[in-house]
């Protein structure tokens, strides 16, 4: 049995009637009945039996809970264990799992704890070890590992700079150490030893924790998911991008106004649909193909707010679970939508909303959405409305723009947009519907990329620190093999973030990211 | 198989094993398979060159240190030869931490040698003979790899029965019969027992000459080439064959490995010119002492070590850069001449000439070759330059101008064993009983030849022996890491082993190599009793010494005694002074700021019990100590990893799931362990996952298909 006693609520988080906080390990038994009124009662208790009654904190009775006991070897992880059933909602789970956590008996399991114990206890048979394996057969064919969902883009190549910076670093510090003094090191070092000075080495590091905490700041990805799936509204200026984000969220919101890109910063609200935890944040217009301002009329300060503002919403579609590209059927042909779709995200994390569809809808997105059956495959289509599409219209049109080749993948996605509108039909019903059961059919995805963000974020905390550490040793001349030791495993957690390690904790991780069972 | 002639002259027919050359690698894996009893012959061109340095004349420097102490612990040779064969003892980075503090000496060369062939002399069950490798003789059954029968030799010049090798050479007493798996035993003696046990005949009066080739049976092969493998010596744009300079190489030997289908390789490492003693101006040069007292490397030998020469500084500056860039169009390193790649860490001069323009200046140590010796080794300045570019560009280093070259530097260029087809025990896997050592196996430098020497020989013990080999983690010493380094990484130059390849590096001090390694080392019977039991004494006195320091809590009075930091320490404002509230503190709490040493403790009036290299452990212990909490947790995390075996099934049919490359890897090293898997280049966090589940699998089919069936 494992040394440590863990707890974690068994259940979804949210409005539920019941709540189950399950303890496995040790001092499970005892800890309850500890908390337990009537005392004594649960440590009683036979395996596989339960008890009606409070869990107390000192004279304060918390809640009525169903206790359920289960003794070793006979429980889901082998050990022996507690189920608490309480009430659900925000509130009592939270005070439960308060309580057993602050008695210092027990810490919060990792995700996939109780499962990856199960299977160290050898309570999981071999058909689960294989469903296991298929799991990751899966997910490795697709290429991604939970961390590269979440690390894409203009986070990796962050996450690379600081890694170069501190290596560099770390070779000037080891070239001190291993410099043999007879002759033949001097050229150990890129730039030699001693041809920077250890002034600089300390303020290489202090520019790379800066990076590091800059990034932990804006909590991108990581901290966030936390609060929820982050849906990300994008398109051009004047998409309609925050009229649908107010309607969405049925309430005003956002500064609606007709002139394109009034949305400078990006904003966010929580949302809870089909018990899913979702921020929808609304980002200012990004023109998809170019990436450049489409607003070229603005000047000066302004412009550079623009520029801020596409900036960020270019970082909120980086993390996102969820992209919604919204696209004014009106102002963009099939073709260019499909070209600023693929610009934006990759279609498996991409949803098209085929916005202002109760105005007049222009022939060629009437036909795709005609010719298109329930699942009927874009593709054997596609030649044929591109070829509509280009008759349509003349050549050289003002809203044309000839170099536009959409891989296939693109214009499937496009074919498999929603029709959306702010008022009269179609509504944001199905909109709303669609992304929710995206976000559910990746639901592995989901739970990957939230745990992801929960170890990229103690990766990055150990980088941080670990900089932190051999910044402050070298600053105070304690030994370079210190700083060394500080500044490596700091790297190491980056070098693990970016899947380029093994990290010793794989075997928990495995577990976390693959679980079965529950 | 062996021919009747050979048996006359008083060859055996058969040994437990052949080690082929007698280098740093080669005498240490003779030492220990003979000092656990077995029949060992030792192949060598030239008995007379036992661990010859065929490069620079000395032991240790950084990284080197820990592996040669390393050996020591262990029990191995190289630190009790240094010993007695150094003339200039330094504690190289005493300005550093103690992690990388690392002792260094200078060798009188000959005497190096010396004493390695006086430690083979003694040693019982022991063949040395003069004569060429030729091929190694091996049975192919279908379906199996192909098992080594034995060694075939050239004519064999010197052949010697080393007294009391006749008595415990069991398995050659009756040829042809008996197994040779089951030598007699001899007690493994105290190595610290250096008196000859019987009058050692001369070797002249030994010699047997033997003009035919023989055969030698043998179902261990160790191979410790070197340079030799089908080496080739450069300088300028000419070419020879060679192993060494004056010795000819191993071609033959070289094709039988080809011919197995081993994949072998080319590097190239240099060796500078030799210049004469006499004709060097040593005035105005900055003579380097010996440290004093002079550290020493055993643990275990109590013979007293002296520093009995000096070194020198001297530069090189733009005239002799100059010199160089003239005369680049002859070199064969630029030329294209040499295609083996070379170490980055030891460049030859016109390589750093050319890399590093913007330096104007390299540093240059002359190093004596021995106290009767007439060469001086001018350390840094290693070139593959025609020699009369040699001799002017050192003409133009101060101290030089007149110097004479006795033999000029060269370049050479050696088969290599791509080190994807060794395991852990140094087993070249594609051939059943061929270990190898070495540089042969794409490393450089004495001390990883010897460490490596060493382990092939206990583990070809443990092969004979049929009991389990020997195993050094990452986490238990330098050792552990370069072989784990040599069978995960794919070489790209000659592997030279640098305190930075250790993530374990606060732990594997040279300081504390005996309290890592000394137990291992009595187990394997390297060691006595004896001298384990007094490593053990040590450590002993050293906790007790700590408790002492943890009891001691700074008085006011101490405290008004308490030395004022030294200027160094002021001018980089290491720690704070010791104030007002630091009274009552342990003096092992304080010992744990930079500021503070066992020395300031002394000079305030704390006397300590213990000597002054078992202070420095301490020292190093206290200093260290919240990071050594957190390396044992580390090596703890990681143990579930390294622990876990990968099962040969898993390697022969890797899940389809696994990445491309990762496949191609597995296939190609065959991991022993998971841990080993996951430093792999190209083995991703996804494809250990994958390993993992599959290692959980078999081990689950294991188990039902014993209850089962």
């Amino acid at each position: 049995m494992h040394a440590e006693t863990i707890a974690a609520q068994a259940t979804a988080a949210g409005p539920a009637a019941l709540a189950i906080i399950r303890l496995s390990g040790k001092e499970a038994i005892p800890l309850a009945d500890r908390l337990f009124a009537p005392a004594g009662r649960l440590a009683s208790l036979p395996g596989r039996t339960c008890a009606v009654g409070f869990l107390r904190d000192g004279d304060e009775a918390i809640d009525q809970v169903v206790a359920t006991v289960f003794r070793a070897p006979h429980s889901y992880t082998g050990e022996d264990m507690v189920e608490i059933a309480c009430h659900g909602g925000e509130q009592a789970p939270r005070r439960v799992l308060d309580l057993i956590l602050r008695s210092g008996r027990a810490r919060l399991a990792r995700p996939g704890e109780f499962t990856l114990r199960a299977f160290l206890n050898g309570r999981i048979d071999l058909a689960q070890a294989e469903a296991v394996e298929a799991l990751i057969r899966a997910r490795s064919a697709a290429g991604a590992a939970a961390a590269v969902r979440v690390l894409r883009g203009d986070l990796s190549r962050a996450l690379r700079r600081i890694l170069s910076g501190l290596t560099e670093s770390l070779a000037r510090i080891e070239a001190e150490l291993d410099v043999q003094e007879d002759g033949a090191p001097d050229v150990l070092a890129p730039g030699g030893p001693g041809s920077r000075s250890a002034a600089e080495t300390v303020r290489t590091l202090a520019r790379e924790e800066e990076r590091l905490r800059r990034l932990l700041a804006a909590g991108r990805g990581a901290a966030r998911q936390e609060e929820g799936l982050r849906v990300v509204l994008a398109g051009r200026p004047n998409a309609g991008k925050s009229s649908l984000f107010n309607a969405l969220l049925a309430r005003e919101r956002a500064i609606v106004s007709p002139h394109p890109s009034t949305t400078r910063d990006v904003l966010e609200a929580a949302v809870e649909w089909d018990g899913l935890s979702i921020r929808l944040l609304d980002t200012a217009g990004v023109s998809g193909s170019a990436g450049a301002p489409v607003a070229a009329g603005l000047c000066g300060a302004l412009a550079d707010l623009d520029l801020e503002g596409m900036r960020r919403a270019r970082e909120e579609i980086a993390s996102a679970a969820l992209v919604v590209h919204v696209v004014d059927v009106a102002a963009l042909d099939p073709a260019q939508a499909a070209a600023d779709g693929e610009a934006l995200a990759p279609s498996g994390r991409r949803l098209t909303a085929l916005h202002k569809w109760d105005l007049p809808v222009p022939a060629d997105w009437r036909a795709i959405a005609e010719e298109r059956g329930p699942r009927a495959p874009f593709a054997a289509k596609d030649a044929a409305s591109d070829a509509r599409g280009r008759a349509g219209r003349p050549p050289g049109g003002p809203r044309r723009r000839p170099a536009i080749r959409p891989s296939l993948d693109a214009r499937q996605g496009i074919a498999a947009g929603i029709p959306s509108s702010v008022v009269g039909e179609p509504g944001t019903d199905a909109l709303r519907a669609g992304i929710v059961a995206r976000l559910c059919a990746d639901g592995a995805g989901i739970e990957e990329a939230a745990l992801a963000g929960d170890r990229q974020r103690r990766l990055l905390e150990e980088a941080a620190t670990g900089v932190a550490r051999a910044r402050g040793l070298l600053l105070d001349g304690a030994g370079g093999e210190l700083a060394a030791f500080e500044l490596r495993r700091g790297m190491d957690g980056l070098a693990e973030l970016l899947g380029e390690r093994v990290g010793p904790r794989i075997l928990d991780e495995i577990f976390a990211r693959f679980c079965v069972g529950k | 198989m062996a021919s009747e002639r050979a048996n006359r002259s008083g060859l055996p027919r058969r040994v437990d094993a052949v080690v082929v050359g007698g280098g740093h690698a080669g005498i240490e894996a003779a030492w220990g398979l003979c000092r656990r009893g077995h029949a060992v012959a030792l192949v060598t061109f030239d008995a007379a060159a036992l661990a010859r340095m065929s490069c620079n004349p000395s032991i240790g420097g950084p990284a080197k240190g820990q592996l040669a102490r390393e050996i020591d612990a262990l029990g191995g040779l190289m630190g009790r030869l240094i010993d007695r064969a150094g003339i200039h003892f330094r504690m190289l980075n005493r300005g550093k931490g103690p992690a990388v503090r690392a002792p260094r000496a200078q060798a009188d060369r000959a005497a190096y040698a010396a004493e390695a062939r006086a430690a083979m002399d003694r040693l019982s069950g022991l063949w040395l003979l003069e004569a060429e490798a030729l091929e190694i003789v091996t049975e192919t059954a279908p379906g199996r790899p192909p098992r080594v029968l034995g060694v075939r030799l050239g004519p064999v010049d010197w052949s010697r029965v080393l007294p009391g090798a006749a008595h415990s050479m069991g398995a050659t007493r009756s040829p042809g019969g008996g197994e040779a798996g089951d030598p007699v035993r001899s007690e493994p003696r105290a190595a610290g027992d250096d008196a000859p046990r019987r009058a050692m005949p001369s070797p002249g009066a030994a010699t047997r000459r033997l003009r035919e080739p023989a055969e030698l049976e043998a179902r261990a092969v160790i191979l410790t080439t070197g340079t030799f493998l089908g080496g080739k010596l450069f300088t300028g744009m000419e070419d020879r064959s060679g192993g060494r300079r004056g010795e000819p190489a191993a071609e033959s030997l070289a094709a039988c490995l080809l011919r197995m289908g081993l994949r072998m390789g080319r590097l190239k490492t240099g060796t500078p010119p030799r210049l004469r003693r006499d004709s060097i101006d040593w005035n105005g040069l900055v003579p380097q002492p010996g440290d004093e007292p002079p550290p020493r490397f055993s643990f275990y030998e109590t013979s007293p070590v002296r520093n009995r020469a000096l070194c020198h500084a001297t530069r090189t500056n733009e005239r002799t850069h100059g010199v160089i860039r003239g005369a680049l169009d002859r070199s064969p390193l630029f030329g294209g001449l040499i295609r083996g790649v070379g170490p980055r860490y030891c460049p030859s001069i016109e390589d750093k000439v050319v890399r590093f323009p913007e330096r104007e200046s390299h540093q240059v140590f002359l190093e004596p070759e021995g106290l009767d010796s007439d060469e001086v080794y001018p350390n840094g300045v290693s070139t593959s330059l025609p020699e009369d570019v040699q001799v002017r560009f050192l003409h133009t280093l101060r101290g030089l101008e007149e110097a004479v070259v006795v033999h000029p530097g060269y370049a050479v260029e050696y088969d290599f064993l791509h080190t994807s087809q060794l395991d852990e025990a140094l087993r070249v896997r594609p051939v059943e009983g061929l270990f190898a050592a070495g540089q042969i196996n794409g490393t450089s430098g004495y001390e990883e030849a010897a460490a490596q020497g060493l382990i092939a020989g206990l583990q070809a013990s443990a092969q004979l022996e049929g009991i389990a080999p020997l195993c050094l983690r990452r986490s238990d010493a330098y050792i552990g890491v370069l072989i784990d380094d040599l069978v995960t990484k794919v070489p790209e130059e000659p592997y030279r082993m640098f305190t930075s390849q250790s993530e374990y590096r606060l732990l594997l001090r040279q300081d504390n190599a005996d309290r890592r390694l000394s137990a291992l080392g009595l187990s394997w019977g390297l060691l006595s009793p004896e001298e384990h039991r007094r490593a053990a004494e040590r450590w002993a006195s050293t906790e007790t010494e700590r408790g002492r320091l943890r009891a001691t809590r700074l008085t006011r009075a101490a405290l008004r005694r308490w030395p004022p930091a030294s200027g160094q320490a002021r001018a980089e404002q290491r720690g704070a002074p010791l104030a007002e509230g630091d009274v009552g503190r342990s003096y092992e709490e304080l010992l744990r700021r930079p500021a503070v040493t066992m020395d300031t403790l002394a000079k305030a009036g704390y006397r300590s019990q213990v000597s002054a290299s078992e202070a420095a452990t301490l020292e190093a212990d206290i200093k260290y100590a919240g990071y050594i909490e957190r390396l044992a947790k580390e090596i703890e995390e990681r143990r579930a990893l390294e622990e876990a075996v990968i099962p040969i099934e898993l390697l022969d049919e890797p899940p389809p799931s696994l990445s491309r490359e990762a496949m191609d890897r597995l296939r190609q090293h065959r991991p022993r362990t998971l841990g080993q898997a996951a430093r792999l280049p190209g083995v991703g966090p996804c494809d250990v996952s994958i390993l993992t589940i599959g290692i959980r699998r078999a081990a689950a089919l294991a188990l039902s298909g014993r209850t089962t069936g």
